[in-house]
């Protein structure tokens, strides 16, 4: 069975059917959520059918995650098309030799996100449903073909075909916030065109590159080392490699609205309607991150490697910047659509952290920031809906008035705070500790990049403060009523989510535990074969010796004394080091013999440990012994 | 029972949901039974798992926290990070469970009579049971993963605490604050954790198997020591995680959310800001002490920062007319003894002040709470007065609590406040500085604790009782009626509202009253174990003795040992000068003033304000504003911040960089504007075009093949 083939062309299925229902008669007076008789009607046919398919794809999805095998691996491949699985290959476009390919497949990482998509965009159809008053079919359909594409982005094997998706995608969501949004909407959905496609188009470019240098879109053998596609790839010309990293990489960097490509994000989210919000956050977004760990980091390691300064510092500006600039957001939306960029940017900094801790971080805080942002965006628009207004100054003191969904709004701003328990502080904690034993991020970057931990309380309690807390002051929001049952049914699957991957981040996360192994073990992006401490330790001991060699006058490691850490019990207590037994070494010897030393660095700091060629290095930390060797869970 | 330690925190956690869930429609006596019998309950298996840790080896246990799972039960495990939810029940952890089940059971019990009136009843305790259960993950939880869920989660509980009477904004944001204070504070802990995982790739304290963090420190020290890269490293680690106790436990410089947080209701204050939540810093301290003592730079500092604590918050303490802000700097003061312990090393005398200093404190607050409760909410000391009388049982109480603080004989502040001195005394470098630094904070402490007692019990009235009028607190008091019709469906607020009224109206009519039973009772047993519990286990050190399986071996220290100044007996004879000097003080000043209660008259204070940097003003003025902490942190971080954020926002984002951008579009709309005149229409210009460009087309092209030729 096509399983993923049904994914994406159920949504879409879905939507042509929807375009041949009778249109659904507007509802021309603005019913205000605010009168109790209003709503009473049921759902028209046009949303039950919009839910069902929803509803179905999810289940699909559901289906899909249950029966995933996440120990597959197929050991004639190279690289990471190793993981990828239920593969469906087909002649696509012929036009004389060259051949486009129908292909899909997936492996662990795509299928969270496909889950989460269609997770998402059954709650903003079921939100929708119940709000949208105008165009209600255009609506859905702008909806259901966004899933498809999305979906189709997540299952692509195929460059071509991932471009098709990719560029598909932008059509609804222009739509949707060009046709539903609120009085600027316009401009926005045309700066947010403009923006997305000229990356889009230099992804093309790249794409085209590749195939002029190559003559395959064939993903699994771009990303087979073996393969000689990939040695076709690997021997182009460096800056012409380099170029081809950027391009592809910009487009995807623009989609998750990193600094400083990021200006059409605050108009785009404010003025999108509260679904277009929740998709383009909860779901579109993920295209580029998916994008950068699927195309960038497998198919151009080496630049990937060059590139770390870079995206580490745009990284680590954009999670303060967005930050600091949401605390002084005057408007609702906006104010979460900066904070998105400073998670955003934890996400950035865990993939280029180069470490597996700081990819899986990543790829986990990926899924959390696509459960907490769509949530409190889904609450801003039931404010919005209430009150009619996104200035922090038409609220106050609402968790009188609306003290379920304050709560709500609380435990979802907790989790965007990354309060232990909740969901995302297992990423930010794995992405910062990743980065942390990061040899090319090194202690001062994380040191800097932590400070968005306090950034986030600041701005978001302090948000809280000026929506819930405090007197009531104004007339009007004394009339609100609480929340309705479909904002029940929002609300309660996101909430749950939230607590699922807070407390039990393993069953979540254990599914991309191969193929985050296999893409960072890989030659050029992978490591050294440090296998007998944490090669981490290992660095920053050397590092910090080589700094008391160079300052005698500080307290020195004691020359010719044995030095000795012993590891009771044998390996390390990461878990079962083969080769480290766990005993001393012998005297004179350092215990990091074996560790790359750093090279000589003109200011030697005993914080940083990123050494001055660190970018080309391919030297990256592996703080961990790889999860296969403990057996498949 | 060890097994079942998870007991400890389950049942809490049953009382949260139940509370959270269910309390609101089953009303206070349910909410009542099970948030404080949850707590009980508790309280016994703590008693019963102290019980049994003496035949344990080495004294500890280890358990599962989800029933019927092994410790190692995976919370995270991703890419070799990998945390288990398990309990370490060791003698530390046990102490601390008996004091956050048995004081917290405690002041769930005075809630009941306390809070008896607020509409937000059940939603209160909530919170409280919440907060015991993240309590017990913070000191029972076996790696420091699960400590630091607890530490922001205590955190979060006292955010939602502080702010409870949320429709007065000052209450919102000083929760606001204590919150984004205290993440100061965890950013230090969590890269501490980073530190500590990038050298032993592990986070548990100890394990079964030997494999924990500490079994490796003791496995290698008991070898040929530790390289001194690592110990570097443990350095920096020590000062990361203090980094997090600073913050947690109020010290300078992240003092100032202390005294804000007394905007939450009183057994808030008193359970969480005072007898646990505050000294899980010492807690943690504790439990470090086998990377602190391998450390002694960083055990300095944490001995140096606890004096200045010590010493600054108890002469802020001296000018405050709050009778909770007193309490307030007084417990900075007392966390800052409690660090300089632990700074020289003395972690044990360390702990033995954080549990006495439960007791007495908690009573103080209560005692306190029980003023507050019968001045219809008065809680300022100049309107208080003459209350000996009109409270005996709360006088007698206040009166215990004031005597165990002081640190005059025979009750508990003595021997554990004298036990910190005489280690701190005997540091070999600072000795002589620590100790007459902390004997002059014990005669301020115990003058502020009887300035308190006089303004509040000894001197005449200041206050006509018929104008007495109910600062009753709460939510739904005092906002505009159609909140309260909007609402009538949903929520019984309405109902709530008019409970609230109606309360309000019977206190402001009757007279000032001695509390209820259901907070006396508590202060009793309070006042026992403040009076008993030093005297009990200090002289015979029997404490040191019940502690030392937790700590670090001596022989693990590197800190250098020094010899105490004093003969014990001697320091004895000093602390008991040192208490009488300050109660003596305050006799003299504050009997001769039993009119108005105050030191200096109102022409003093005016000539004061008239010049302000003559030396006594100047010292009261210094005093009066922190030491000039808050009013820094509210220029750098408020305004200044502020100014940061709207010029990044509105000059560089919306000005500079949208423009550059959004540049480019006009960039190419001006293209296209001046290519439109290229679509001339005429087919011939086309032509040229076309020729043009075949001729670009074809050059390029050679040029490309002349170079992939060569």
């Amino acid at each position: 069975m096509p399983i993923l083939s049904i994914l994406i062309f159920l949504p879409l299925i879905g939507a042509i059917l929807l375009m041949a229902m009778p249109r659904s008669k507007d509802v021309e007076t603005d019913t205000d959520l605010s009168e109790t008789s209003s709503r009473k009607v049921g759902l028209n046919a046009v949303s039950m059918m919009a839910i069902l398919f929803a509803f179905l794809n999810f289940v699909g999805a559901a289906y899909l995650f249950s029966t995933f095998n996440q120990n597959y691996a197929n050991t004639d491949i190279a690289g990471i098309g190793r993981h990828l699985q239920l593969i469906e290959d087909h002649t696509w476009i012929k036009l004389g030799n060259i051949e486009v390919f129908y292909r899909l497949g997936i492996d662990g990482i795509s299928l969270l996100l496909i889950l989460l998509s269609t997770f998402i965009t059954l709650l903003g159809v079921i939100y929708s449903a119940h709000t949208v008053k105008t165009r209600l079919k255009e609506f859905m359909v702008c909806l259901l073909i966004l899933e498809t594409a999305v979906i189709g982005v997540f299952c692509s094997l195929d460059l071509m075909l991932f471009y098709f998706f990719y560029e598909a995608a932008l059509i609804p969501a222009y739509f949707l916030v060009g046709i539903f949004g609120s009085e600027k909407r316009v401009a926005a959905a045309l700066k947010f065109f403009i923006f997305t496609f000229a990356g889009s188009l230099l992804m093309l470019v790249g794409i085209i590159a590749i195939y002029g240098a190559t003559g395959t879109f064939n993903l699994i053998d771009l990303t087979n080392p073996n393969s000689s596609a990939a040695k076709a790839l690997h021997g182009m010309d460096g800056r012409m490699l380099g170029f081809m990293f950027w391009a592809f990489a910009i487009a995807f960097l623009i989609k998750i609205h990193i600094f400083p490509l990021h200006t059409w994000l605050p108009d785009t989210y404010a003025e999108a309607p509260t679904a277009g919000t929740v998709v383009l956050s909860g779901v579109m977004l993920k295209m580029g991150t998916y994008g950068l760990i699927r195309l960038c980091l497998p198919l151009f390691p080496k630049q990937a490697q060059e590139s770390i300064g870079i995206m580490v510092t745009i990284a680590i500006i954009s999670i303060i910047y967005g930050a600091i600039i949401a605390a002084a957001q005057t408007d609702i939306k906006r104010w979460i659509a900066y904070s998105s960029m400073s998670h955003l940017g934890f996400i950035l900094l865990g993939i280029f952290s180069f470490t597996k801790l700081g990819m899986m971080g990543a790829l986990i805080q990926n899924i959390n920031h696509g459960i907490s942002t769509p949530m409190l965006f889904f609450l801003l628009g039931m404010l919005i809906e209430r009150r009619k207004s996104r200035d922090f100054k038409d609220y106050g003191g609402l968790k009188l008035v609306v003290p379920v969904l304050s709560t709500f709004f609380l435990l979802a701003a907790l989790s965007s705070i990354a309060v232990p328990l909740f969901n995302g502080f297992v990423g930010e904690f794995a992405i910062l500790l990743g980065s942390w034993t990061s040899l090319s991020v090194g202690f001062v970057r994380t040191t800097i990049a932590a400070t968005g931990m306090i950034f986030s309380a600041v701005y978001m309690l302090w948000g809280f403060q000026r929506i819930m807390l405090g007197p009531v002051t104004k007339p009007a929001n004394k009339l609100m009523p609480d929340l309705k049952p479909f904002e029940w049914a929002v609300l309660l699957p996101l909430t749950a989510m939230i607590f699922w991957i807070g407390m039990f981040s393993h069953f979540w996360t254990q599914r991309m535990d191969a193929p985050v192994e296999t893409l960072m073990s890989q030659e050029g992006v992978g490591s050294t074969g440090d296998e007998d401490l944490p090669a981490v330790n290992a660095i920053q001991r050397a590092t910090i010796r080589k700094y008391h060699e160079e300052h005698p006058n500080k307290p020195a490691p004691a020359q010719g004394e044995p030095e000795v850490f012993a590891r009771p019990g044998g390996g390390t207590p990461s878990g079962g080091s083969p080769g480290g037994g766990g005993g001393s070494v012998s005297p004179g010897t350092p215990p990091t013999g074996t560790a790359p030393a750093p090279t000589s660095s003109p200011r030697p700091n005993p914080l940083t440990t990123r050494p001055v060629d660190g970018m080309v290095t391919p030297v990256t930390p592996r703080p961990t012994q790889p999860a296969n060797t403990e057996g498949k869970r | 029972m060890a097994e079942n330690a998870w007991l400890l925190i389950w049942l809490p956690l049953f009382g949260f949901l139940f509370n959270a869930f269910l309390g609101k429609r089953l009303g206070k006596g349910a909410v009542s039974v099970v948030a404080c019998g949850s707590v009980g309950l508790a309280f016994v298996v703590a008693v019963l798992i102290t019980l049994q840790l003496n035949g344990l080896p080495e004294h500890r246990a280890y358990a599962p926290l989800i029933p019927f799972t092994s410790p190692s039960h995976p919370w995270i495990d991703m890419a070799g990070l990998k945390i288990g939810f398990g309990l370490m029940l060791d003698p530390l952890s046990a102490l601390m469970a008996l004091i956050i089940t048995g004081v917290g059971f405690l002041i769930h019990v005075y809630s009941v009579g306390y809070m008896k009136d607020d509409p937000e009843y059940a939603r209160f305790f909530t919170y409280l049971n919440l907060f015991i259960v993240m309590m017990m993950l913070l000191v029972a939880g076996d790696n420091f993963l699960l400590m630091f869920v607890g530490w922001e989660g205590v955190g979060t509980c006292s955010y939602l605490l502080i702010s409870f009477w949320y429709t007065e904004v000052e209450n919102a944001k000083a929760g606001n604050k204590a919150f984004i204070v205290n993440r100061v504070g965890d950013l230090g802990f969590s890269l501490g954790m980073m530190t500590l995982w990038s050298i032993f790739g592990t986070l548990t304290y100890r394990t079964a198997d030997g494999k924990g963090i500490f079994d490796v420190i003791m496995a290698s020290a008991n070898g040929k020591g530790l390289d001194a890269t690592t110990l570097s490293l443990i350095t920096l680690a020590c000062f990361l995680l203090f980094v997090g106790a600073i913050g947690k436990s109020a010290q300078i410089p992240l003092w100032v959310w202390l005294p804000d947080a007394m905007a939450g209701p009183t057994p808030v204050s008193a359970l969480i800001h005072a007898a646990t939540m505050v000294t899980a810093g010492v807690v943690m301290l504790t439990r470090c002490s086998f990377l602190f003592v391998l450390a002694p730079d960083a055990l300095q500092f944490v001995a140096w920062t606890g004096l200045a604590t010590a010493f600054v918050g108890a002469t802020v303490g001296l000018v405050q007319t709050d009778i909770k802000k007193v309490l307030a700097f007084s417990t900075v003061s007392q966390l800052g003894y409690m660090f300089l312990a632990c700074g020289v090393g003395n972690f044990s005398a360390g702990m033995f002040h954080v549990t006495t200093h439960a007791f007495f404190k908690a009573l103080l607050f209560l005692g306190a709470g029980a003023v507050i409760h019968s001045m219809l909410g008065e809680q300022d000391m100049r309107k208080m007065g003459g209350l000996k009388k009109r409270l005996p049982k709360t006088y007698l109480v206040m009166f215990i609590g004031t005597w165990a603080i002081s640190g005059l004989l025979p009750l508990s502040g003595f021997w554990s406040k004298d036990e910190i001195l005489h280690s701190a005394s005997g540091d070999p470098q600072f000795g002589g500085i620590f100790y007459a630094v902390g004997l002059f904070t014990a005669v301020l402490t115990a003058f502020y604790m009887c300035r308190m007692m006089w303004k509040t019990f000894y001197s005449e009235p200041r206050f006509v009782e018929a104008d007495l009028y109910a600062h009753a607190h709460g939510n739904y008091l005092d906002s505009p009626d159609p909140v309260q019709h909007s609402h009538a469906d949903a929520h019984g607020t309405h109902a709530a509202d008019e409970t609230g009224h109606a309360a309000h109206e019977a206190h402001a009519d009757g007279k000032i009253h001695e509390s209820p039973a259901s907070m006396m009772v508590p202060l009793y047993i309070l006042a026992v174990f403040a009076a008993l519990f030093g005297i009990a286990f200090g002289p015979s050190h029997a404490f040191e003795k019940f502690l030392e399986p937790s700590l670090a071996p001596a022989s693990l220290s590197k800190l250098a040992v020094g010899h105490p100044l004093f003969n014990i007996y001697v320091g004895y004879g000093l602390s008991t000068v040192a208490a009488i000097l300050g109660i003596g003080f305050a006799y003299a000043i504050y009997n001769s003033r039993r009119k108005t209660g105050e030191w200096f008259s109102e022409e003093t204070k005016t000539k004061w304000e008239q010049r302000p940097y003559s030396p006594p003003a100047f010292l009261y003025d210094t005093f009066v504003s922190k030491w000039g902490f808050d009013a820094f942190y509210n220029f750098v971080f408020v305004k200044i911040g502020g100014v940061i954020a709207n010029v990044l926002w509105k000059v560089i984002d919306n000005g500079i960089i949208d423009n550059l951008t959004g540049g480019l579009g006009y960039l190419a709309g001006g293209l296209g504007k001046i290519f439109r005149r290229a679509q001339t229409g005429y087919v011939r210009n086309y032509a040229l075009v076309m020729l043009f460009g075949a001729v670009v087309l074809v050059a390029g092209m050679l040029a490309t093949w002349s170079k992939l030729t060569n």
